[in-house]
């Protein structure tokens, strides 16, 4: 008798929940926005961020070096049309990396911290740029 | 058939025979070589003592090299963000902070200033340090502290030409406006693909040249660029960025 209680209980409250859904589904379905209401706006579409023309890395020496060598040799790639300018404290280099991008530049130190910058510029006149600081010292700590 | 089966057994029976028989000898030959090797007490002490010798060395390896591979010398120039007398912060070229410990074996240089020390180092100043880095802190003891007097390097396009001041105003691609100043001293260079960099003059430079420039500012006219060094590259493009100029001057006038 309970159990036949329960199960008519259960029936109910899932017929009951069935027509509540039919209604709410057709008064959604049937209800109407005055146009007044309804805004059009136009979704603007983010411009896509331009593409680099260029791109520089520096391979070696790694920044923050400390080397006993007065002479040093800066290697890495950039854009095979780039041209790639460097500028330490005193010197001024500019070289042509080769048709896969390598390039290679020999500087000569000052004594202490050098700082040196390194700009690519492409064939369309894009540029990019990277500092290093390597430091010449013989001191022994 | 029987026969056959009894034959298999025998075969077998030798087999297994033989193995086991294998097995006792090896284990009898080996206890037996074992028993035979009397170790002599002296040799043992000093073997113990070569053990502990041996320890003591790897351990001290260990150590060493657990130092070299933590410590590492490094050098970098920034701008000083905060300083005590023991610390300084700064921040390097690159942006990056940088912690520095300094102590009695530090040594401090400046060429404006002999007597230069830790009490001269103030926020806003640009140093170059020297010193050992530990990778497990991320500290740097300095080991030398210089006052460092760096020129400004940028480059540009030429948008104007002051041929009677000696006054070429270089366009970023910033979009600034800055004069500089073509000193006697000043060395102009050139750079084209076939000829290279080499020597040039005032009158030589162009409207919508590429241009980098290296120089200090004039104390007199904080806008003003003194350039110590002029590059000029008729060969390579302006930056899009900078808007090309028409010419309104006379050609320049030789230097």
């Amino acid at each position: 008798m309970n159990s036949e209680k329960l199960i008519l209980s259960l029936i109910a409250i899932f017929s009951g929940l069935l027509v509540a859904f039919i209604i709410f589904f057709i008064y959604q379905s049937t209800k109407t926005i005055s146009p007044n209401k309804i805004t059009s706006f136009n979704i603007v579409k983010p411009s896509p961020t331009p593409k680099p023309t260029v791109f520089l890395t520096i391979d070696t020496p790694v920044d923050q070096t400390v080397t006993s060598s007065k002479s040093v040799t800066i290697s890495g790639k950039t854009s095979p049309d780039a041209t790639v300018i460097v500028n330490s404290l005193t010197d001024d280099q500019v070289v042509t990396p080769s048709t896969t991008g390598n390039y290679s530049v020999t500087l000569t130190l000052s004594n202490g911290e050098n700082l040196i910058t390194l700009t690519a510029v492409s064939a369309d006149g894009n540029e990019v740029s990277q500092q290093i600081t390597l430091t010449y010292s013989t001191e022994d700590f | 058939m029987k026969i056959k089966n009894t034959k298999l057994i025998i075969n077998i029976s030798i087999i297994v025979g033989f193995i086991i028989l294998g097995h006792l000898s090896f284990r009898i030959g080996h206890s037996a070589l074992a028993a035979t090797t009397p170790t002599p007490n002296t040799t043992s002490t000093s073997s113990a003592a070569i053990n502990q010798q041996i320890d003591n060395l790897q351990a001290k390896i260990a150590s060493t090299v657990a130092h070299l591979n933590l410590a590492s010398k490094k050098g970098f120039i920034g701008t000083v963000t905060d300083s005590s007398d023991t610390e300084i912060n700064l921040t390097d070229i690159n942006g990056n902070g940088q912690a520095i410990d300094v102590d009695e074996f530090t040594k401090f240089s400046s060429d404006s200033n002999s007597s230069f020390g830790i009490s001269d180092i103030k926020k806003g100043m640009v140093i170059g340090v020297l010193g050992i880095y530990n990778k497990d802190s991320k500290r740097t003891l300095a080991r030398f502290i210089d006052q460092e007097n760096l020129p400004i390097i940028f480059d540009g396009a030429v948008t104007n030409i002051d041929n009677n001041n000696y006054i070429i105003t270089v366009t970023t691609d910033e979009g600034k406006d800055i004069p500089v100043y073509i000193q006697d001293i000043t060395k102009t260079l050139g750079y084209t693909k076939d000829g290279g960099l080499v020597r040039s003059g005032f009158s030589k430079i162009s409207l919508n040249e590429r241009v980098m420039v290296v120089g200090f500012p004039n104390k007199n006219n904080s806008k003003q660029i003194l350039a110590t060094r002029f590059i000029h590259f008729p060969d390579l493009a302006v930056s899009p960025k900078i808007p090309i100029v028409k010419s309104t001057l006379p050609s320049a006038n030789p230097k």
